[in-house]
């Protein structure tokens, strides 16, 4: 028999870094059966939260690294348990004794650097709009839009940055840029668990936001979504935040937005975890659709609350994963059975994941992944 | 002196008792038999609520149905007790002392007191339904008596379903069809209210997790009770998507209980044993049936119940340590059962059964809001101010509970409850000096009024 010595502090001190509820559990399983890492490779949940409980190490160390925050476990714990809050702090622990893993450790010096996590130069933050570009926001205008690092600099993909500004320029909307000193909402540095970098980041946005006088803040993403809407609060954050999807819907429930051309596609939409799962917009971006003339929309059998995440979440978008564990191409070839010809989404994590995956799988021909707006944006017509 | 529906538009008695189920009838039995006056309302077209549906109950397989008949004739025939059945209790409140209750006696569109039974109009009906009283499985006509233990044996028309071709009429030997009737009221007062008014099962089969109720072999555990009685639908058990015999059938436990996702965060008591005595009689009827039991814990806290769960592991049911995350189902419409198997190194397992039961929890059948002043838990239930020296006093004076209106139990408890609060009331009319039965007693009809006589 072995005897194991469990370090009691290390319940306590997840408890006081916001694991509470961890003692909640009663080891139902769950979340290992529900949790997306159960379609590729043996992942315990159960076990991470049980280790947490009695102050044990997780028996494998990279376990820790997997999750991808989708929240699948927590909206269907029986007990209510924040799990990715244990997870988090469990990763803050780990990550004390410079336990992260390398691909992690080059996202967060970039974070520190330069404030986005793609080693972006800040002056070009909103390269994207192109010459001679669009207003920065200053204070005069109604919202402060706020295009995700990911979106800014990843040129692959300026399209859904710009068909969105687009169609806010369509329909009348007030708007400027978040301007270069603008830094990341710090979402990927809050799931791997550094508190401290995800705060200064935090307030340097909740700053710049306060200086500029920005009331309402518009999010291309869902992360940033989360983060103005969850996090920024607690430092002082007093913005309306909105993602963009709710406002295209108003806009369209408006009129102020006519789409009018036909959309010959087949579309299945996937709802972004952190869109649905972690704020409940579920209906909004499926209205749009509906708007979509000729658009044929299927459903794939796991949307909503049971969507299955892309794997972009977590830090898992600055991982390396095996090809057989990326949640991302499951997902696609669940979007491909049902005959769709085109797989929306509504988050540049989502969009990068899954053209990755049309790549890998060498389905190009087949189906393409687009971001709502984009999909909006044809229907509407060339405008700016 | 139970007439089904009564003619008199006002009553005088000392308890209502809210709930024809076995708790309200052990209650008015017991109170009449202390020779007071009793009016029971009960919602369904038949007093026996749930438990005349069961097939056997646990720990000793008595017939269910064998008990709940006797109690029912008991009250039924009881010189101090009236049942109003196919009736809303629409208001309460109070009232000299006492309660002032109104009550609405739905249209059954056929006259009771000249109904005999004889079922000619249910022969002669062309329309076929599906029977609620069997789960959804097997048929009933749009005339229908409600099951054959029914009580009273008096037809009824859902307008719903009739296709007005008046067959019935035609057919009917003592002209009892009426399809002039009309909801009548009845103001009844009373001395005290019992709040009987028992469950419904839990509506966590909606749950995604669990098919949202799109998947035919996945049932609750009341059609499951009906395809094991023998006067069920069909005499056998059979699924319901292609009326196969199943091979191989599971349930899966805390479907809805104990699961805060699902908005039922309590324990409901009963669903441990009911699934071990499903499974047990499941076992005699089929016997090469294989049957898996997913459980959190086995929940056998009363007396003879472990002996039955052991007994039941040594039948060969299987008992698989784990909360079932989700149940889809393959093209054949068989269920596929995904949980991870935490006794066996975690595995994560997902499993074909033929039919799965989900083992579904208790909440309130009944919501006094808006009827009866009463307070209740955030579930509904009634609250229980004092329950561990008072398990049938309510927050408010002369309003008394017992059975599963103030939380999920088993048949027994709800009985020795039914029993307790009737001794509560008896000693509460006594104390603000009420009593109906000193010369304001309502006649009873074929005799005097018997006072001092228990029983018949």
């Amino acid at each position: 028999m072995t005897v194991i010595e469990p370090f009691l502090e290390i319940p306590d001190s997840l408890v006081e870094s916001g694991g509470d509820g961890l003692n909640l559990c009663y080891q139902c399983g769950t979340c290992t059966a529900l949790c997306p890492w159960s379609l590729v490779r043996p992942f315990n949940v159960r076990g991470i939260v049980r280790s947490a409980q009695l102050g044990l190490d997780v028996e494998d160390g990279e376990d820790l690294w997997r999750c991808v925050t989708c929240g699948t476990c927590v909206a269907n714990c029986p007990r209510e348990v924040p799990i990715i809050n244990v997870v988090r702090s469990m990763r803050a622990m780990t990550a004390s004794s410079g336990g992260y893993p390398m691909t992690i450790r080059s996202m967060r010096s970039s974070q520190q650097q330069y404030g986005n996590p793609w080693q972006g130069p800040p002056e070009a933050r909103n390269a994207w709009a192109g010459t001679p570009g669009l207003p920065v926001f200053d204070g005069s205008q109604e919202w402060l839009l706020y295009v995700c690092c990911t979106s800014c600099y990843d040129v692959a993909a300026r399209g859904p940055a710009q068909a969105l500004a687009s169609l806010l320029s369509a329909a009348g909307v007030s708007f400027g840029l978040a301007p270069a000193t603008a830094v990341c909402c710090g979402c990927s540095v809050r799931e791997t668990g550094d508190a401290e970098l995800t705060e200064s980041l935090g307030r340097r946005n909740v700053a710049l936001f306060r200086e500029l006088g920005a009331r309402k803040v518009l999010a291309s993403s869902p992360h940033c979504f989360n983060a103005f809407r969850k996090d920024y609060p607690a430092w002082g954050g007093e913005v309306e935040a909105a993602h963009y999807v709710t406002l295209l819907d108003e806009l369209l429930a408006a009129d102020r937005l006519r789409p009018t051309r036909p959309v010959r596609r087949k579309v299945t939409y996937h709802d972004p975890c952190y869109l649905g799962r972690h704020n409940g917009v579920y209906d909004p971006p499926r209205r749009l659709l509906a708007r979509l003339p000729e658009a044929q929309v299927v459903e794939m059998p796991r949307n909503r609350e049971l969507s299955l995440c892309c794997g972009g979440g977590g830090g898992g978008m600055f991982m390396d994963r095996p090809k057989g564990e990326r949640f991302a191409n499951l997902r696609l070839q669940e979007a491909l059975d049902t005959g769709a010809d085109t797989l929306a989404t509504a988050c540049a994590y989502c969009h990068a994941m899954f053209r990755d995956a049309v790549r890998v799988m060498g389905v190009e021909d087949r189906i393409a992944v687009v971001d709502l707006a984009e999909l909006l944006a044809e229907a509407i017509g060339e405008t700016r | 002196m139970g007439e089904p529906t009564n003619a008199a538009d006002t009553l005088e008695v000392d308890a209502i008792v809210v709930g024809g189920g076995i708790t309200g009838l052990q209650a008015a039995v017991d109170l009449a038999d202390s020779n007071h006056q009793v009016l029971i309302v009960e919602r369904d077209p038949s007093i026996g609520g749930k438990m005349i549906a069961l097939s056997k109950v646990f720990p000793t397989l008595d017939c269910s149905s064998c008990i709940t008949t006797p109690k029912m004739a008991e009250a039924a025939h009881h010189p101090n007790i009236r049942i109003l059945t196919w009736a809303e209790l629409d208001r309460v409140t109070r009232e000299d002392g006492g309660f002032r209750c109104e009550v609405t006696c739905k249209p059954r569109y056929v006259v009771a007191k000249e109904c005999i039974g004889c079922r000619q109009c249910e022969y002669e009906c062309p329309v076929v339904v599906p029977n609620d009283f069997e789960g959804g499985q097997g048929a009933r006509r749009a005339i229908y008596i409600p099951h054959s233990n029914a009580w009273p044996q008096v037809a009824l028309i859902n307008l719903d379903d009739c296709i007005y071709c008046g067959k019935c009429v035609k057919v009917c030997p003592t002209q009892a069809v009426d399809f002039g009737d009309v909801p009548r009221r009845v103001i009844v007062r009373a001395g005290a209210v019992l709040v009987a008014s028992g469950y419904e099962l839990t509506s966590a089969w909606r749950n995604r997790r669990y098919g949202a109720g799109e998947l035919p072999n996945v049932i609750g555990p009341l059609l499951m009770e009906r395809l094991i009685a023998p006067h069920g639908p069909y005499g056998k058990v059979l699924r319901p998507s292609d009326g196969r015999i199943p091979d191989s059938i599971a349930y899966v436990q805390c479907a809805g209980s104990r699961d805060a996702s699902t908005g039922y965060p309590y324990c409901s008591r009963v669903c441990c044993m009911y699934a071990v005595k499903q499974a047990i009689l499941l076992s005699g009827s089929l016997p090469l049936v294989d049957i898996t039991i997913y459980y959190m814990d086995i929940r056998a806290f009363g007396k003879g119940f472990e002996t039955f769960y052991q007994d039941a592991k040594a039948m060969g049911i299987q008992f698989v340590c784990g909360k079932v995350a989700s149940i889809t189902e393959d093209a054949d419409h068989n269920p596929l059962v995904r949980v991870e198997r935490k006794e066996e190194g975690g595995e994560i397992t997902v499993d074909r059964h033929d039919l799965v039961v989900l083992s579904l929890g208790m909440e309130p059948a009944w919501k006094s809001d808006g009827v009866l002043e009463v307070g209740h838990d955030g579930y509904g239930f009634v609250d229980l101010p004092d329950d561990h020296v008072s398990p049938t006093a309510t927050d408010q004076a002369g309003v008394f509970v017992a059975g599963t209106a103030s939380a999920p139990k088993d048949i027994v408890d709800s009985i020795v409850e039914a029993g307790a609060a009737a001794s509560r009331i008896v000693g509460y009319l006594r104390s603000i000096g009420w009593s109906v039965g000193g010369g304001r007693r309502p006649a009873v009809p074929g005799g005097e009024a018997r006072v001092g006589v228990s029983g018949r």
